[in-house]
């Protein structure tokens, strides 16, 4: 078991310190100052030495990010169901859904601030906005490819509409439905930084702005591998959620 | 001689897609009384799902009676008990909770679907598996479970739609012999759709041979053999000749 961690682990880890490595050495051998490309190192003493205040606009931001993702899942599930019940909704819908999609979402930013102000309703349904679509997609997908025969052998059996939901369709289409949510969760954190760029009071989305303002350029980096960080901590936590609710599916 | 389980008059099926009418069966009769086995075999292509699925009531006839125990044209659903081509188990149950899912349908205690299921398992030498996931299970297994499934929803009336069709020949044989054993135990009214000869032979009380286009019965076969039935009741002259007869007679189906 651990050896097959480790296996799986270290082909990646060893990618990033070589990566590292070779930027350390790029940026002292070619004096390229700190304020234009700073080193590993003095991203690593960035982050060590403002510790306590990314700590308060990370808290922030991943707030943000896991409201919005739980009312995108949500929703999204909600749609996608709502795109079950017939085929004539479904065509009807799915149109309007896709052409939601395309709406610029950084453009509505400003818009929301305007209509919600600074707090953190804007932020949150930025976020909404980039998680709801993988979601629903997904899962209308995946309701959408349940076995025909599957459905008849429960309708020869007497099942009805929420028996055959409930029993059959939903467990069915879970493995779909956690391949949209881990799209939507790479988004989310990002998203909350779309949210909080155009206008907040904390969030790492105005630390990255300030900090650029001021060319601090070792705290942007310090902010960004922060987002990297918690986003990658998300997906792992959406990978781990998968392998105990559908261990039917991850097991193959 | 016993009442009718099943007996259908008229039937006829007409798919229509758009831009066109497929008809599948036309003005079909047949009767299947209670505790008997009939079979339908048929060139592949010819109706025999359909003709299933209208019995079974997920879908209905554009023409025709269909009556199930005297109640012609009511819901059907839940009627029969239907054993598809796969075996459709649910892949996140376990094979014993898969074989409850009919009682626990019919929102019966948990307990008492539970307790059922355990005894036909083990009747059916299958208790070792019961707790077991279906993709662990054989192409055998899981068509041992979902009929077990089918029978602990409704043993009375069963529909079996080339049950043993993905199986090898040797499995397939053993499953015969087993699916015989079964039927033996609790005297269920069985139609089964197959395109095995032989086995339509081994297992019926009577066959019906599906073909035309669109499909009709074109003729109705009684096997008189003795029960219980083994392979060596295969080999007898007259068993031969039939099978010769239904299998030039398939032959000729295919060849339209």
């Amino acid at each position: 078991m651990k050896h097959r961690w480790f296996s799986r682990l270290w082909p990646p880890l060893a990618a990033l310190a070589l990566i590292l490595i070779l930027w350390e050495l790029l940026v002292s051998a070619t004096h390229i100052s700190n304020h234009i490309l700073p080193a590993p190192g003095a991203v690593a003493a960035a982050l060590f030495e403002y510790r306590d205040i990314l700590a308060v606009h990370t808290l922030q931001t991943l707030l943000e990010a896991v409201l919005g993702l739980g009312i995108a899942v949500a929703l999204g599930v909600a749609a996608a169901l709502v795109l079950d019940t017939s085929a004539l909704v479904r065509r009807a819908i799915y149109p309007v859904l896709v052409t939601s999609q395309t709406v610029p979402m950084i453009a509505l930013a400003p818009l929301l601030l305007i209509w919600l102000g600074f707090d953190l309703r804007p932020k949150v349904i930025i976020v909404v906005l980039y998680c709801f679509f993988p979601v629903a997609i997904a899962m209308a997908r995946g309701l959408a490819d349940v076995d025909p025969e599957q459905i008849n052998l429960f309708r020869s059996m007497g099942a009805s509409y929420r028996q055959t939901l409930k029993m059959l369709k939903i467990p069915a289409a879970l493995p779909a439905f956690f391949s949209g949510l881990k799209i939507a969760v790479t988004y989310s954190m990002t998203a909350a930084i779309v949210g909080e760029y155009v206008g907040a009071y904390t969030g790492l989305g105005i630390f990255i702005q300030t900090s650029a303002n001021a060319h601090a350029v070792p705290l942007v980096f310090a902010a960004i591998i922060i987002t990297s960080a918690v986003s990658l901590a998300l997906f792992g936590l959406v990978g781990l959620a998968e392998r105990l609710v559908v261990p039917w599916h991850h097991s193959r | 001689m016993h009442p009718a389980k099943l007996s259908i008059t008229g039937l006829s099926k007409t798919f229509r897609e758009p831009g066109r009418r497929h008809q599948v069966l036309r003005s079909l009769n047949m009767t299947v009384a209670e505790g008997e086995f009939v079979s339908i075999i048929g060139p592949s292509g010819s109706g025999k799902s359909t003709l299933l699925h209208l019995v079974a009531g997920v879908d209905e006839p554009t023409a025709g009676a269909i009556a199930i125990d005297g109640r012609a044209n009511g819901n059907r659903l839940g009627a029969s008990g239907y054993v598809m081509q796969k075996p459709l188990l649910l892949p996140w149950k376990t094979v014993r909770e898969n074989v409850m899912l009919g009682p626990v349908l019919q929102g019966r205690p948990l307990t008492e679907a539970g307790r059922e299921a355990d005894e036909l398992l083990k009747k059916f030498g299958l208790s070792q598996v019961a707790g077991q996931y279906p993709r662990v299970l054989s192409g055998g297994m899981a068509g041992r479970v979902a009929l077990l499934r089918t029978m602990l929803f409704n043993k009375n009336f069963l529909l079996l739609d080339e049950p043993f069709g993905a199986l090898d020949a040797l499995t397939r044989r053993i499953m015969q012999l087993w699916l015989l054993e079964v039927w033996g135990e609790f005297h269920s009214t069985v139609l089964c759709v197959t395109h095995d000869i032989r086995e339509a032979i081994l297992l019926s009380d009577k066959i019906y041979v599906l073909g035309g286009q669109p499909a009709t019965i074109t003729r109705e076969v009684v096997i008189d053999l003795p029960r219980p039935r083994t392979r060596e009741h295969l080999n007898r002259p007259h068993i031969l000749r039939l099978e010769r007869t239904l299998e030039d007679a398939l032959l000729k189906e295919e060849q339209l």
